[in-house]
């Protein structure tokens, strides 16, 4: 059902760099799995409802209060691996 | 077990310091081979907690949690300790302040021993998953633990804590606790806040207590409960009900629980159970949700999309950066050796097949057809729940598995949590507890389940089930 090229498109989608043995055991296992996930997609049912909204009900905050305090902004920055004073440093983009 | 232990701390017959130091030496005998603790606490942090926990004690000896040692998954924010989630990519990351429920715990004065082994970003039903090894079960070391909060499992089951903290999207809380002869409680969604709980799907996503009696699960669980403004879904839950009667209590067995693949010891005990249930006046009928089979199926859809998204954050430049630059690479190539090394096999199989049903073309077929599918689940549960009061299922198939038996076959794998994940797709809370043990005198497990919200009133029912299951 997936086949290499496919893989290789989700992976790079995902940003994830596979070996070609690795990209083989995944065309396995995936379609394994969608081959068992795809009893949903065939299953008949009558009146199935909307898609769920999730189970939660909106809930607003005040934007005067910030969850995030200045010390643990400051331990985060911290934590940086890399970084240039406040800013988080990355390789170049282009 | 809480109880008892808070008793010998109040007549100061044991030392705050005295006990946790032989959780302690506990760990250090037997951490070796089963590989429960990824990281332990120690040094002024661990005195610090110890000192806070006196202080409490002393200006109020009802707190029952104060002093108390109790193990935290390693997916769960503790500031000072590692949090590694059990993956490379975050090997080295040290949190920068508590999760919600961690700070909960310690105002209660409970002290944190460590954190705990589980699957990678919580992907596994064995701990198996885990970039540093297995955890092994203490009722045989050749066994899996279950998982993906095995660590935690194993910790408790072998006294290396008193309780400990779980995270449940599928069934990670209630499967290892099934597998190690223990009581693990999946709270209803919104009841616990998930604020520094590193996200695995987060419409499903819920930390509960994993302890040896249910009474320890409660006092923990009333030590997390509540709203909280960092998790917009939580919300207030107030323990505002006495127990009921168990004459007017009234029981439901899904029928498509008790199919073929369940174990016929685990069968026969429920049955035993059933028996004294009935015995002690409670009305037992048999009940249908439909769509059960159609659950995991349904999970493995929702949770990859969920999970493919929610790791797309550990990129290798915010939170840890195991590889380092090379200064030679631009950033694209940075993400593909980063992510590409730092995530174990199973979490790229989820970020893959995540990314493949949220892709243009299936995006219908698949994540708008799961979601539907909860939402008939979720009305399924409701309508049952009209009729009787609580269900009674098998938590899993079969007991502990042998370590190695599923890695290689992803889809039996999955198929451990086929109990268990309809509680989380529907968001109602669900617990196990220790059924018995079978002819190898490994533990089996029961799984109760209750409407959305009523925790404290399922909580106060697996008590009296409790009661009756000892022998």
């Amino acid at each position: 059902m997936l086949d290499k090229k496919e893989i290789d498109h989700l992976a790079d989608l995902a940003r994830l760099s596979l070996t070609d043995a690795e990209n083989e055991s995944l065309q396995k296992d995936l379609e394994e799995i969608l081959n068992y996930v795809n009893q949903l997609t065939k299953a008949k049912i009558d009146n199935l409802p909307d898609a769920s909204v999730g189970l939660s009900q909106n809930q607003v905050r005040k934007d005067s209060e910030p969850l995030v305090d200045e010390e643990l902004a400051d331990a985060i920055i911290k934590r940086f691996p890399q970084k240039d004073r406040r800013s988080l440093k990355i390789p170049p983009v282009f | 077990m809480i109880k008892e232990i808070h008793q010998k701390l109040i007549s100061q017959e044991v030392k705050i310091g005295d006990l946790v130091n032989v959780y302690c030496d506990n760990i250090k005998k037997r951490n070796g081979e089963l590989n429960a603790f990824l990281s332990i606490n120690k040094g002024s942090l661990l005195n610090q907690e110890i000192q806070n926990a006196e202080t409490i004690l002393h200006n109020n000896p009802e707190e029952l949690l104060a002093g108390i040692p109790i193990a935290v998954k390693d997916n769960m924010l503790v500031k000072g300790l590692k949090t590694t989630a059990a993956s490379k990519i975050l090997e080295d990351y040290v949190a920068a302040e508590d999760a919600t429920v961690i700070k909960r715990l310690k105002e209660k004065g409970a002290i944190i021993l460590g954190k705990t082994n589980l699957d990678e970003f919580a992907m596994g039903s064995s701990t198996e998953h885990s970039a540093f090894g297995p955890t092994h079960n203490p009722y045989n070391l050749d066994l899996v633990p279950g998982g993906s909060s095995g660590g935690s499992a194993a910790a408790v089951a072998a006294d290396l804590a008193v309780a400990a903290l779980g995270s449940d999207t599928g069934g990670s809380i209630r499967q290892p606790a099934s597998f190690c002869g223990l009581v693990g409680f999946k709270p209803s969604y919104g009841a616990v806040s998930r604020y520094g709980l590193l996200a695995l799907s987060s419409s499903l996503d819920q930390i509960g207590p994993i302890a040896k009696n249910v009474s320890d699960c409660k006092i923990i669980f009333e030590a997390i409960v509540g709203k909280d403004n960092k998790d917009a879904t939580t919300v207030s839950l107030v323990n505002n009900i006495s127990p009921k009667d168990l004459k007017s209590v009234k029981i439901g067995l899904p029928k498509e629980y008790f199919v073929e693949g369940v174990d016929s010891e685990i069968k026969t005990q429920i049955d035993l159970l059933i028996k004294k249930l009935k015995e002690a006046g409670v009305s037992v009928e048999e009940v249908s949700l439909p769509l059960t089979s159609l659950a995991l199926p349904c999970y493995y859809i929702i949770m990859p999309a969920e999970a493919s998204s929610n790791l797309g954050r550990y990129d290798g430049l915010r939170y840890a950066n195991p590889n380092g630059f090379n200064g030679k690479e631009g950033l694209l190539d940075y993400y593909l050796r980063n992510k590409g090394t730092g995530f174990g096999k199973e979490p790229r199989r989820r970020i893959l097949l995540g990314t493949y049903v949220l892709s243009a073309g299936y995006y219908d077929t698949y994540y708008k057809k799961a979601l539907q599918i909860q939402e008939a689940i979720r009305r399924d549960f409701n309508k049952v729940f009209e009729q009787v009061d609580y269900l009674i299922t098998p938590t899993t198939p079969t007991a502990a598995f042998p370590i190695g038996a599923k890695t290689n076959d992803p889809l039996s794998m999955y198929l451990a949590d086929i109990f268990t994940v309809s509680a989380n797709l529907a968001g109602v809370p669900a617990i196990n507890l220790n059924l018995g043990f079978n002819k190898q005198g490994l533990p089996l497990g029961v799984q109760l389940m209750a409407g959305r919200y009523k925790d404290f009133s399922l909580l106060d029912f697996s008590e009296q089930v409790e009661r009756l299951l000892k022998p």
